[in-house]
């Protein structure tokens, strides 16, 4: 009922092109996150959303309904921005009272709304203060309120945690996911950070040049990548990629034919066989280490392969391994090749790199 | 703590007495000076001869002070009135940052930057009740001569007219930087909670850009307590006083008519007003006015 479809929405900047030709379903209910580098277009896309830009082409529609001459406020949405806007010459009250006032919510029920939420965000004693003397947590929750007091069926957010600290922003994170589940509203949100994108999307669309790259739940993002993109710009570190032309005819066989670079995540390269690994099922590559970082749980190496590339391994053995020659053995399943033109081609037989489900549809 | 050398205890008394001394000369002692001339009759030239509070006494038993009085404060309301809603109208219009509106800003700024004597001579010109261009209008459109200097009832507000004209585009160019400076994303949180335009004016704009509207005011009031060139050369205080203010009335008591202590008594109640003012504002400046 409150679902977003965008339909064939472009968007300039007078010649300058931000926004190609872009088709987006977000359903109802969904926690959909808009991820991608700086200048992908997915804060233009989401502000489209709002209405606080005009798409040059196509159309835009919210619960069935086209948007394109509706106000900001009248879409039955509410946005929290990255600097959480709020008014400076209001008090906090003020701040979440303002929409309500402007949609002619009586004040006995206004009132009432404000200290539920109020109570909900753990704001009560700070309703009179103004925003200047808040903690940076604090107008986030303010923002939160403002936005939730209206009780609006589309929650848009513009990277509304980038501005907290490390520790605070992973408390939000886990109750904007509380929130969601609590609302049931449909929630866009906005990030450039993949973590946040990962942990809290139900669904996750990654965006580049204003092209939606792949279109798919975190699991599938992660261990099926559409293409080379998604699999470098998800993960930590990301995706080994390697050309193939510099690999050895081991490897070289097992690709497909336009395959032109083979790619694995860090975590599946194995310093020794392990159990359900056997010579057949696998490859290996031979190389030197050359860096190493704790990480607490894990450890990342940089491994200097035979044929001059670097690609990063992740291991959670301990004790820490000397910087020396080793051998390195990844599952042929866990392999993903990918063509001249960056996307994927899947090995007969092959449903995704791991035990991933059905292979997303990738955009 | 080691002890200093005594140089160095002398040395920041040293640094600041230059302006201690600039101040005491130029500002403390004048103002002590003319208190005390307050209390004494004098025509500038013989012996001075204490005379109490008499001076106060004529001050407030006169007619003419207090429709000196009277004629400043009305001055001051109008002019500042007109002013800020005048430049506050003339910066929303020239919000956008277009060529046309440069054109505009520029134009409307120009005012400024000429003599007040010069400004003064010429609208005198335009408001002349037999030859001027105004009234020459006015006869086109069949209507009846002003008399804009010579007529006591629009004498004060003709002053006001060339005060304002001479003022809105610095008022109006500063209020315009106010208006800049507010952040777009106010206004885009304002569309999302569907404010009305009418909302968006008063609860953000006009609060948003208050401390400069309230400091624009604090100039603009003193500033009309100061009007003097304007009355010098158009009006004189005429007709029958109408224009006659404050400053110019302490101006005539003090070198036309040698009353010094007269004059000084006047100067010590105007300073008194406008120390009112300063206090008053800064009070209000804390309680209401929003800075970031």
């Amino acid at each position: 009922m409150s679902g977003i479809v965008l339909e064939k929405v472009t968007k300039k900047y007078g010649d300058k092109l931000i926004i190609e030709d872009l088709n987006l379903t977000i359903e109802s209910g969904s926690f959909t996150v808009l991820v991608g580098p700086s200048g992908c277009g997915k804060s233009t896309t989401l502000r489209m959303i709002a209405g606080l830009e005009h798409s040059t082409e196509g159309s835009i529609h919210i619960g069935g309904v086209s948007m394109n001459q509706v106000e900001p406020g009248k879409r039955n949405l509410a946005m929290v921005f990255q600097n959480y806007a709020l008014y400076p010459t209001m008090t906090v009250e003020k701040n979440i009272e303002y929409g309500l006032k402007n949609n002619k919510v009586p004040k006995e029920e206004r009132q009432r709304l404000i200290t539920e939420i109020a109570e909900t965000v753990g704001l009560t004693r700070h309703l009179h203060k103004k925003p200047e003397f808040l903690s940076g947590g604090e107008r986030q929750r303010v923002a939160l309120a403002r936005a939730m007091v209206k009780k609006p069926a589309v929650f848009l957010m513009d990277e509304p945690l980038s501005n907290l600290d490390a520790k605070l922003r992973q408390q939000m994170r886990a109750e904007l996911i509380e929130l969601h589940k609590k609302l049931g509203a449909t929630f866009v949100y906005v990030t450039h950070d993949q973590v946040e994108a990962m942990s809290m999307g139900t669904r996750i669309v990654l965006m580049d040049g204003g092209k939606v790259m792949q279109e798919d739940n975190p699991h599938n993002l992660y261990y099926d990548p559409a293409n080379l993109f998604s699999s470098r710009f998800i993960g930590t570190p990301p995706m080994n990629i390697l050309a193939l032309d510099r690999c050895g005819e081991e490897i070289r066989k097992l690709a497909p034919q336009q395959a032109r670079y083979l790619g694995f995540r860090p975590e599946k390269a194995k310093f020794t066989l392990e159990p359900g690994m056997e010579p057949d099922n696998t490859v290996s590559l031979t190389g030197t280490l050359s860096g190493r970082e704790l990480l607490g749980s894990e450890i990342i190496y940089k491994v200097l392969l035979e044929n001059g590339l670097i690609i990063s391994v992740k291991c959670f053995d301990r004790p820490e391994r000397e910087l020396e020659a080793v051998r390195l053995y990844v599952k042929k399943e866990h392999l993903a090749f990918f063509d001249a033109q960056e996307q994927r081609v899947r090995v007969a037989a092959q449903s995704g790199i791991s035990t991933a489900g059905s292979i997303g549809d990738s955009a | 703590m080691k002890r200093l050398h005594p140089s160095v205890k002398v040395l920041p008394y040293l640094l600041v007495a230059p302006a201690v001394i600039i101040l005491t000369v130029f500002y403390l002692y004048p103002i002590l000076y003319n208190i005390y001339l307050s209390f004494f009759t004098w025509n500038m030239r013989g012996p001075m001869k204490f005379a109490g509070l008499s001076n106060y006494a004529e001050l407030f038993s006169g007619r003419d002070f207090l429709h000196t009085l009277l004629n400043t404060l009305l001055y001051m309301v109008m002019d500042v009135g007109l002013v800020m809603v005048l430049a506050m109208g003339l910066a929303l219009f020239l919000q956008k940052n277009t060529p046309l509106n440069r054109f505009i800003q520029t134009l409307s700024f120009t005012p400024n930057i000429i003599s007040l004597v010069s400004v003064s001579l010429i609208w005198m010109w335009l408001m002349n009740t037999d030859t001027g261009l105004f009234n020459y209008l006015l006869s086109v459109l069949g209507a009846a001569p002003v008399g804009w200097l010579t007529d006591k009832d629009v004498a004060l507000f003709s002053l006001v007219l060339v005060s304002v004209w001479k003022s809105v585009g610095f008022n109006a160019l500063i209020i315009c930087s106010a208006l800049g400076s507010i952040p777009g994303y106010l206004y885009e949180a304002a569309a999302l909670d569907n404010a009305s335009k009418r909302s968006v004016f008063f609860q953000i704009t006009l609060k948003m850009i208050s401390p400069t509207l309230f400091f624009l005011i604090l100039m603009n009031i003193i500033g009309s307590f100061q009007v003097f060139e304007t009355i010098n050369i158009m009006t004189q205080g005429g007709p029958s006083n109408a224009t006659n203010t404050l400053i110019f009335s302490i101006y005539k008591q003090s070198f036309e008519y040698y009353r010094v202590g007269y004059a000084s008594a006047m100067a010590v109640v105007l300073m008194g007003i406008v120390g009112l003012i300063t206090i008053f504002y800064f009070k209000a400046l804390n309680k209401r006015v929003h800075y970031r």
